[in-house]
């Protein structure tokens, strides 16, 4: 989910004309979605401890995560989360208030299956967001193999 | 003969002079001709018979009026006791004040009145002190949409700060891609 961008949908021939973003912007929104991703998770956390202290008060304590249960949660909610806004709307939270979108190279709203392929790169290969630093077209290492962009879309 | 007649009757009229004389002066001395004239005379007959308007045709008012010291007659009258007296409200109801003031330059009345110095007499404290200000500010309040208002400049901060920091991302995404293209010594236009 580093990836950080934000896939559109709706979009059409029009967007492959727009300039591709660069690492500055898809790195603050990936920074913003994976935050995101926390807060959702601490809000499970919560959730969870509140069903606990329903069902016993009195031998109600917090629950114990550990970390590969945590880790595990956080790659599969980031997962879910970026596939989901992808193949909806081509946006996640953070590329919305960076005012990017993910498309196709012909500027088409990805599939649904495209989007959980670039959603599962992100998750397990956050770090290829970085080559759109060297890229000169500002592509992500995810957007090479998948044959996606990002393009700054403020609509 | 003719002489001796002559003083012969003149010695009467001497003797008549005489007594005449001395009864018009015990008149004139001892008896008020004017009281007897006043209680003998009939007054409003004698006015009757006298043609005043022929009298005051003959009379020089100029002259008269020139001898008159027209300052010291106003000078001794007393106006106060007479405008005490004066009851101004009919006068004012029929008299119509839109002609008056429509000639009158209001603004060049204004402009010549120092406010400065009229503000600087006004007790603005005890005015406040009049006013019930809560109710004032109640009122206002009441009267304003804060809300709404409240509302519209949050999203106004909001969307100016969004595309602020879009703008300000947009730039840096420029400059590092100059920066990594002089690094590798790469013209913007190359492909990957």
């Amino acid at each position: 989910m580093s990836c950080g961008e934000s896939p559109t949908t709706m979009t059409d021939t029009s967007d492959a004309d727009q300039r591709s973003a660069g690492i500055v912007s898809r790195f603050i929104a990936a920074v913003l979605d994976v935050v995101v991703v926390m807060s959702v998770l601490g809000a499970g956390y919560l959730a969870t401890a509140f069903v606990l202290f329903t069902m016993d008060i009195s031998n109600f304590a917090f629950p114990q995560v550990g970390w590969w249960f945590t880790t595990t949660g956080f790659l599969a909610v980031a997962f879910g989360y970026l596939t989901l806004c992808w193949a909806a709307s081509g946006r996640t939270i953070g590329a919305v208030m960076m005012g990017l979108l993910v498309v196709r190279r012909s500027g088409k709203r990805l599939h649904f299956a495209q989007a959980a392929l670039r959603g599962a790169a992100c998750v397990l290969f956050p770090i290829g967001l970085f080559w759109v630093a060297v890229s000169a077209k500002r592509l992500s290492l995810q957007d090479v193999a998948l044959r996606t962009r990002v393009i700054y879309h403020s609509e | 003969m003719s002489g001796a007649v002559t003083r012969a009757l003149g010695v009467p009229r001497a003797v008549i002079r005489g007594v005449l004389s001395e009864a018009i002066d015990f008149l004139t001395e001892e008896v008020d001709l004017t009281e007897v004239l006043l209680s003998a005379l009939d007054l409003d007959r004698v006015l009757q018979s006298v043609d005043l308007q022929a009298v005051v045709s003959r009379l020089d008012l100029d002259a008269v009026v020139a001898g008159v010291d027209l300052q010291r007659v106003i000078e001794a009258i007393d106006l106060n006791p007479v405008l005490a007296r004066l009851d101004l409200n009919p006068v004012l109801a029929r008299l119509d004040l839109n002609p008056v003031l429509e000639k009158v330059d209001i603004g060049a009345m204004v402009a010549r009145v120092d406010l400065d110095k009229v503000v600087a007499t006004v007790d603005i404290d005890a005015v406040l002190e009049r006013v019930d200000l809560v109710t004032v500010g109640n009122r206002v309040v009441d009267g304003v949409d804060l809300s709404s208002i409240v509302r519209d400049a949050s999203a106004t901060v909001t969307t100016e700060m969004i595309s602020d920091v879009r703008s300000g991302s947009e730039r840096a995404d420029d400059a590092v891609e100059g920066f990594v293209n002089r690094v590798l010594r790469r013209k913007s236009d190359d492909d990957d």
